[in-house]
Parts: structure tokens; C-alpha cells; sequence
């Protein structure tokens, strides 16, 4: 019997999007089912008055390098939405503001370093080493990214697999360690250490357990590419890729999501939505997380116990508090001329980092107003700040549900005191605010604990140690930030378009009669 | 010079004992701590607990009691079968839904309890020429239906508004305010309030009674009425919620925060009577009251349109029917039989997203559309009125 697809999406997240856009294009037959109204997960926006907030999007590495193509310009070509993105360059990376110190960090390797080694010259040395270091990392990971799946689909060849490992050698050598660990090599000054090592707020590790392979990839691409920001917001970057899916022939319903995931004979056959309909196909690429999609998706008991021991390593990720404001006032007239600002309230990241684990108010938060460099986000004579800050969701799965909007307001309005402290004017410019928790980023997603990374993403959980595309189930496929390669917009997109082409591959496997004589035969005997 | 082939080797083992030793021990470390909790933890039953326990998506109501509270307006209280209420903001509305002669609706209603009341209350007024709200007041108690969860953004919001507040209200439009008000007079009034009130007749004003007595017994709140058809009424205000009544109710304006309910007339006057007098808009909040009432007197309407045209709304391939110029796709869509999804029925939501793939729409000016959505075709089903033969992709 003919199954109803040959590919069925759960979750319309960007990894979910981008495997639906790349199946697609491949000519599979494809349905994208979403739970929620509006198709993006976190690259989504929203409306009050008359401001659209980004949910999520800071900052995105261009495809370009410097007049070469990194492999993320094939990974856009392959999902068909390259000629409908505009990126936008941020003049900054970003400005450390610590209550002793205030640096601005350019874009660029050679900003960097100027800024980094002027304000500490006598580490300047270890810093430019440290630089080098992350990237060679960066380049090497795209390397490896580019060898094992190559955008143009042709797959990785046994001569490219043997000079692999020779190509890639630091990616090797620094894969099982923290960032700490190799910086320890490099700088010492612990002033030097928290500015060089700034966007681990970003990632919600301190540098002594993130993973110095997912700070390579993020830092060391940036440093090469410099930030931008996407036209039309993340929401836009989603809407492309739900018109490539449509326009290749592919469905995309949203409001409606899976039930369940259907097995047969030890393979995945399908899946229920939550309005009870049976659709049939061979394969399922989940952006659920796989903790959603083993246990409450499908029959736990189903799902091999080699798979469940290797989940038993990970953990879940950090999720966001995010105070959304709109303010009648231009950026310049506040001030807030710099894209991403850190604001500190000292030198001690571990310390930092406990906090994240708490309800207390925030140490660490950012403040990202893109007004100033792309005034056309906002309304004219008005600008758009957004507050950022990280927590795990533990504390707010126990809160009782009347002290919510006390809790978060009370974080949101400590904020607010740390940035009028530094930018006076913008409490008295408040024209909308919306302040978004873990218990938000739930609700939206479903994802565990809010998560906006995925799993947690340690040495030993980030990069190429990450749980696979792959599923352990035949025909079952993982895309999005919980799988390899990790979090982020750039990593998610690529999650998607790996896991489709893996599909892909077994999906014409399965057609091809050599293939089918060989499981009849197999059946016979 | 290269250094020594010995040292060089010992950087290698370094690393990669390093690698592999770490390796091991974080795994070891977390398999020993977390074994397969993952396979026994329910994060998705976690995940749903907390979030329903704030937002939840929807509730099981059953009507337990009925009062008048004026001699057109009626209080529904409701109690909810599936759980406590939940937590909300005074001000927010649930949207309720209805099957009535075969067409399943909905509608949004400001809560006018307050937060933690045992029950929820929702007021309207028996219109003559509605399609819901006639129907509604005609229930028993025992009624049962389901609504959404608490949602909307017309609230006091202590992180961006002044501390003293002026609330201007058109008939039923008081039913946020009646639960801001019950809310403030059981904090004991942490802020003042002038209530500027208008209505048509003195006769017929939801919940006079009780926000006199309110008025009476607390300092801090202050009820001005005001009456648009009273033109012979001795002792009492006659005339529109204009410059003059404005300025009457909240000398200083500056140091406010004004918040507007009512008919779209009242909200357009009151709007723009505030900017005459250099309110910022951020010292302004307004609730929006259902869709425009008159959608060919918004300026985008083409004169040559007859609001009772008629064309064929198409959903995807296989489903037609039809839409009339003066009504929204949505309405098209629930008069044609199916439940399409919507909550607040005023554009803000975004439930009802839907695709234009072929036509024209009518999309009123201050819709809360995203710019991708706007260049690429999508509307909100609630807040456009067909121009044409419309083609939409999916019931939303």
C-alpha cells in the first residue's frame, strides 16, 4: 500500500522547517505539522501596538566570509531561501560593561584584537594566540561539518574519511574539554577572561563546563564574519522556508500536532494527530525534543535501551527571561547606540552561573537594541530594547502559580533598575512591555524546561558528541537544537537539512529493487 | 627551530589523555547520577502541569449564577469543572464558545471578577441586533461550554504605567475596570482611580450600585457619570467623554495612566481628545471592542462596494463558500459550518492566521500583523472583510 507521505515533520522550529524545506526539494513527499498557529518556534515574532518584538534572533554569522562561501551559503542554497534572506551587518560583537570596566568589541579579528590587547596589553599575546586557536577551531569545524555532509548532497567518500582526522586535528584535540581549560593556557588576568570569554551568556555554561568546541564554533565564525540580523526578523527567515516547502509541493499545517508516533515491525509507519487523523509514512523527523518525542510520543518501552542509557548522559538546558520593550523614544537620545550589551556585575562567571539555577534576580544580562543600526525595525522616533537573561527552569516548574507574575516582574523590574542605571530615560520611554519566562518558552515550544539550547551542552554533550540526526528507531529522525550539531540558528538550520538528507538517503535505499529483493529474500528465508 | 620530536608527542598525549580521560569521567559521573531518569521523568506531563497551572489553554465552565446588574445588563458567573482558576490579570478576557443554530463561535469577554474570586464573572448587555450576546443572556444556571484561558494585554502593568489612573468607560466597556476596581478595593487601593463613566440614560448603568458604594467608602476612587441622552436630567452630567469632562476627571495629566474601554466612537474621541492635549500614547491603553462595527466607514473601504455583495470564499481545493462584503472571512467560515480557531477576535491573537493564496482582503488600519506576514499574504482571518473572490489555504 502506497503511504499517504514519505516524510512526516513534527514541530515547525527551524530544524523541523529546514528538514521539511530540504525533503522537499529532494521531491519527497512531505507534511509539516505544528502545534502552534505560527510556523518558527522560537524564530518568531510578535505584535503590541504598534512594535513587532524578535523572539529570539541576536545575532546571525552572514553565509559569506570575507569573499568565501562558508558551508553554511550551500546549507541555505540546499533549503532554497538564500535569495530571499537580506542580512544586515551589526557594527558590533558586542560591549562588556562591568562596573569597573566598559569595552566595546568590534566586528572583525582585527577590531577584536585591537580592542582585546589595547585593553589588556599584558596579555596581548596569550590573546592573540587564544584568537588563532578558536579560528582554527571555527574553520575546522566547518570543515568537518562540510566533509561528512556536504551541501551538495554527494555524501562522504572513503578518501575524504581517511584525510579527516589529519584536517581537523584541533577539532580533535579540543573536543572533550571547557573553555577554561584551554584559556588557562593562554590568559590569566581574570578581567582579560571574563570580556574574551563575554557570550558564554549566550549559552547559560560558565567557560570552566561549556564546551570549548561550542564556544569555537559560535565565537570563532563571528570573529571571522562579523554579526548581522535578518530582514523581516527570524519570522521572516521562517515564512521563506514555509514558502519553499509549499513551493516544492510539500503541505504545512499549523495548529494541529502529533499524538503519536506509530511503529511497525520495530520501524516508524506514521503518525495520529491531536484531531485523531492516521497518516502513513516511512519516516519521521521529530524537532520535539527526543525526551518528548521517546516518551510521550511514542511507547517508551519501544525505544531501544541503548538509546535511553545514552540519553541517561544528557541533561536539559537552560532556558530565558526575556523583557520585550518598546520605547517612544529614538535609540541615540537613550544612548543605546550598541547592538549587544552585557552588563556585569562582576569577574566570577561560576558564581554567575549558580544564580541561573535560582529565582533570584539576575548577575548577567544583555540588552540588544538594534534600532540604532537598523532603524527600520522600529517606528520612527521610537526604538525596541530587549532584556536577556538565562534560568534553568527547575525553580519556575515549582512556583506556585500566584506568585508567577509577582516573580517575574520582580526579576524584570531589577533589570530595568540595572539599565536605567546606565541608559537614564528608558523607564520614562516605556511605551509596551512584555516580559517572557521558561514557563512562556514552554508554553509556546513544549520543549522540556523551556529549553532554548536543547540539552545542556558540556564538553562531553556539544558538537560532534552530540546525540545524532539519526534516530534509534528505523525510519525515525532528530533535527533541531537538542541534536547534533547543538543550539543556536545557524546549528538548528543545519540539524534540519542533515537529518532530511540522512532521510533522504534511507528513503531511496528503500526504493531501490536491489534493496526491496534483498528484504524479500531476507523475509523468505 | 622544531621543537623536540619528545615534547611534541607529549602535547599530543597530553591532549589526548585528556580527551578521553575527561570524556569518561563526565560520562561515567552522569550515567552513575542520572541513570534513565529521562525514560521516568514526564518532562512533557511536567512541562504541561506548569504551564496549564498559569496559561491554561482551556477551561470546562458550567453558568452557577445569574444577577442584573442594570435592567439591560447581566453578570454570568462561572465555575470551572476542570481545575482552579487560574491566576490572571485584572482586565483580561476569556473567549467563550457557542453553538447556536448550528454554527460554532466564539466570543472574547472581559472578566469583570477579580483575580482569585471563586467565580468567574463575565458581563453583557442584551443586544437587540447581536447574534451571541442575546443568547447568552437568556441562559440558566447549569449551562456548561468550554472557554480559553485568561489572555489579553489591557491591564495596569506597575513596570510601565503611572501610578494614578484614569479609567474611561462606555457602558458594558466598564467590565475590565469592574475587575481592576474589585481588585484594587481588596489591596485596600495601593493607587488612586478616577472612573470617568458614560452611558446613555441614567436608568440603565451596569453595576451603578456598586461602584457608588465603592466611591463612598474609599477616598482613593472616584466615579464621574456621564450621560449622552439626559438633555432635560437635572443633577446629573450631561454630554460626551470629551476635552472638558476629561480635563474635569485628571487636572495633571502628565503623571497618568489612562484607560480606555467602550464603543469604537467613544475610544476614537477619547483617543484623539488625550493627544490634543499631549498625552503621550504610552500614558494611554485602550481594549479593543470586537471588530469595527461599520466596516465601510473605515477609510479604506471602496466607495463602489455594496457591504451586502457577496463572493465565494474557497478554502484550499476542495472547500467553497460564501463570504459577504460587510463580514469577516471569519464569520464566512463559521457561518459555513466549520470551527475555525480564533480567541480574541479582534486581530491580536493571531489564531486565526490564515494564507491568502488568491483575492483581495480589506485588513483595517492598527492591525497587529507581522511585516513577513504582511508581505507574504497572511491575515488574521477575524480583522479582514473580502474585496473579491477570495482563495485561503487552511481553515485556521
Amino acid at each position: 500500500m502506497q503511504a499517504d507521505y514519505d516524510a512526516i515533520v513534527i514541530g515547525a522550529g527551524m530544524g523541523g522547517l529546514a528538514a521539511a524545506a530540504r525533503l522537499a526539494r529532494l521531491d519527497h513527499r512531505v507534511l509539516l505539522l505544528e502545534r502552534h498557529t505560527v510556523p518558527g518556534g522560537y524564530g518568531t515574532s510578535f505584535v503590541r501596538g504598534r512594535f513587532e518584538f524578535e523572539i529570539a534572533l541576536h545575532q546571525i554569522a552572514p553565509p559569506m566570509a570575507g569573499g568565501r562561501a562558508r558551508p553554511f551559503h550551500g546549507v541555505l542554497e540546499g533549503l532554497g531561501v538564500l535569495d530571499q534572506l537580506e542580512f544586515h551587518a551589526l557594527p558590533l560583537f558586542y560591549r562588556s560593561i562591568f562596573p569597573d570596566l566598559d569595552l566595546k568589541v568590534p566586528a572583525g579579528i582585527d577590531g577584536f584584537l585591537e580592542a582585546l590587547c589595547g585593553a589588556f596589553p599584558h596579555e596581548a599575546d596569550g590573546i592573540r594566540s587564544f584568537v588563532d586557536l578558536l579560528l582554527r577551531v571555527g574553520r575546522e569545524l566547518e570543515i568537518a561539518g562540510d566533509a561528512v555532509l556536504p551541501a551538495d548532497g554527494s555524501g562522504l567518500s572513503m578518501s575524504k574519511a581517511a584525510m579527516l582526522p589529519l584536517r581537523v586535528r584541533g577539532l580533535l584535540r579540543y573536543s572533550g574539554v571547557s573553555v577554561d581549560q584551554v584559556l588557562d593556557r593562554y590568559v590569566q588576568d581574570p578581567k582579560a577572561r571574563a570580556v574574551i570569554t563575554q557570550t558564554w551568556g549566550y549559552y547559560g555554561h560558565a567557560p570552566s563546563t561549556l564546551s570549548f568546541l561550542y564556544f569555537a564554533a559560535g565565537t570563532g565564525i563571528f570573529l571571522e564574519t562579523g554579526p548581522s540580523y535578518l530582514r523581516g526578523r527570524s519570522q521572516g527567515l521562517s515564512s521563506a522556508l514555509v514558502s519553499v516547502i509549499e513551493g516544492a509541493g510539500g503541505s504545512v499545517r499549523t495548529g494541529c500536532g502529533v499524538r503519536h508516533v506509530l511503529q511497525q515491525s520495530g520501524r516508524i509507519s506514521g503518525v495520529i494527530t491531536d484531531r485523531d487523523e492516521h497518516f502513513q509514512a516511512p519516516v519521521v523527523v521529530s524537532n520535539a525534543s527526543p525526551l518528548t518525542t521517546c516518551r510521550d510520543l511514542m511507547d517508551p518501552d519501544m525505544v531501544p535501551g541503548a538509546f535511553w542509557r545514552r540519553l541517561g548522559s544528557t541533561s536539559v538546558g537552560v532556558s530565558s527571561l526575556n523583557v520585550y520593550l518598546g520605547l517612544d523614544r529614538p535609540a541615540h537620545e537613550l544612548g543605546l547606540v550598541d547592538n549587544d550589551m552585557w552588563l556585569n556585575d562582576g569577574y566570577d562567571p561560576d558564581r554567575v552561573a549558580r544564580g541561573m539555577h535560582t529565582l533570584d534576580d539576575p548577575s548577567l544580562m544583555m540588552a540588544t537594541c538594534h534600532s540604532h543600526a537598523l532603524p527600520e525595525l522600529t517606528p520612527p522616533g521610537c526604538s525596541a530594547l530587549t532584556l536577556t537573561t538565562l534560568y534553568y527552569a527547575e525553580p519556575w516548574l515549582r512556583l506556585e502559580p500566584l506568585r508567577y507574575v509577582e516573580t517575574k516582574n520582580r526579576i524584570a523590574a531589577a533589570m530595568l533598575d540595572r539599565v536605567e542605571a546606565r541608559f537614564p530615560g528608558v523607564r520614562g520611554s516605556i511605551e509596551e512591555i512584555e516580559v517572557s519566562t521558561p514557563i512562556t518558552n514552554m508554553r509556546y515550544t513544549g520543549h522540556p524546561g523551556g529549553a532554548i539550547y536543547g540539552f545542556d551542552q558540556p564538553p562531553a554533550e556539544a558538537i560532534i558528541w552530540r546525540i545524532p540526526n539519526q534516530g534509534p528507531i528505523p525510519g525515525l529522525y532528530f533535527a533541531g537544537a537538542w541534536t547534533l550539531p547543538g543550539g543556536g540558528f545557524e546549528p538548528t538550520l543545519c540539524s534540519g537539512y542533515n537529518a532530511a538528507s540522512l532521510a533522504s538517503t534511507w528513503l531511496q535505499r528503500q526504493r531501490s529493487p536491489r534493496f526491496r529483493g534483498f528484504r524479500a529474500g531476507r523475509a523468505q528465508a | 627551530m622544531s621543537r623536540p620530536i619528545r615534547t611534541r608527542a607529549q602535547h599530543v598525549f597530553d591532549d589526548l589523555g585528556q580527551l578521553f580521560t575527561e570524556q569518561l569521567r563526565a560520562r561515567a559521573m552522569r550515567l552513575s547520577s542520572w541513570g534513565a531518569d529521562h525514560a521516568r521523568t514526564d518532562w512533557a506531563g511536567q512541562t504541561r502541569v506548569a504551564v496549564a497551572g498559569i496559561h491554561p489553554p482551556s477551561m470546562q465552565l458550567e453558568l452557577r449564577e445569574v444577577v442584573d446588574v442594570s435592567p439591560t445588563t447581566r453578570a454570568l458567573r462561572f465555575a470551572r469543572r476542570d481545575g482552579r482558576l487560574p491566576p490572571f490579570r485584572a482586565g483580561q478576557h476569556v473567549s467563550l464558545s457557542v453553538e447556536i443554530d448550528g454554527v460554532r463561535t466564539s466570543r472574547p469577554y472581559s472578566i469583570s471578577s477579580a483575580p482569585g474570586a471563586p467565580l468567574l464573572e463575565l458581563t453583557l448587555r442584551d443586544d437587540p441586533d447581536g447574534f451571541v450576546a442575546p443568547w447568552l443572556y437568556r441562559l440558566q444556571p447549569g449551562w456548561r461550554t468550554v472557554s480559553s484561558g485568561p489572555v489579553g494585554t489591557f491591564y495596569h502593568e506597575p513596570l510601565r504605567d503611572a501610578d494614578t489612573l484614569v479609567f474611561v468607560a462606555g457602558g458594558t466597556g466598564i467590565t475590565p475596570f469592574m475587575g481592576m476596581l474589585r481588585e484594587l478595593e481588596a489591596q485596600g487601593w495601593p493607587r488612586p482611580v478616577t472612573l470617568l463613566f458614560g452611558n446613555r440614560t441614567p436608568a440603565d448603568v451596569p453595576f451603578a450600585s456598586e461602584l457608588r458604594r465603592m466611591a463612598r467608602k474609599n477616598p482613593s476612587f472616584r466615579v464621574i457619570f456621564v450621560y449622552s441622552d439626559a438633555p432635560d436630567a437635572r443633577r446629573v452630567r450631561h454630554g460626551l467623554l470629551d476635552r472638558g469632562e476629561l480635563q474635569r476627571a485628571a487636572p495633571v495629566l502628565a503623571a497618568k495612566s489612562f484607560f480606555l474601554c467602550g464603543p469604537e466612537p467613544m475610544l476614537t474621541l477619547v483617543r484623539a481628545e488625550l493627544a490634543a492635549l499631549g498625552v503621550p500614547r504610552r500614558r494611554v491603553r485602550s481594549e479593543d471592542f470586537g471588530p469595527p462595527a461599520h466596516i465601510v466607514h473605515q477609510p479604506s473601504w471602496p466607495a463602489d462596494l455594496s457591504p451586502s455583495a457577496r463572493f465565494e470564499l474557497s478554502v484550499g481545493a476542495e472547500l467553497r463558500c460564501t463570504a459577504q462584503a460587510d463580514e469577516p472571512l471569519l464569520v464566512a467560515l463559521e457561518r459555513a459550518g466549520l470551527a475555525p480557531a480564533s480567541t480574541c477576535r479582534t486581530g491580536a491573537c493571531g489564531d486565526c492566521r490564515v494564507k491568502l493564496v488568491s483575492g483581495r482582503v480589506l485588513v483595517p488600519e492598527g492591525v497587529a500583523l507581522r511585516q513577513s506576514d504582511r508581505e507574504r499574504g497572511y491575515v488574521h482571518a477575524c480583522m479582514a472583510w473580502p474585496l473579491s473572490d477570495c482563495v485561503i489555504d487552511d481553515v485556521p
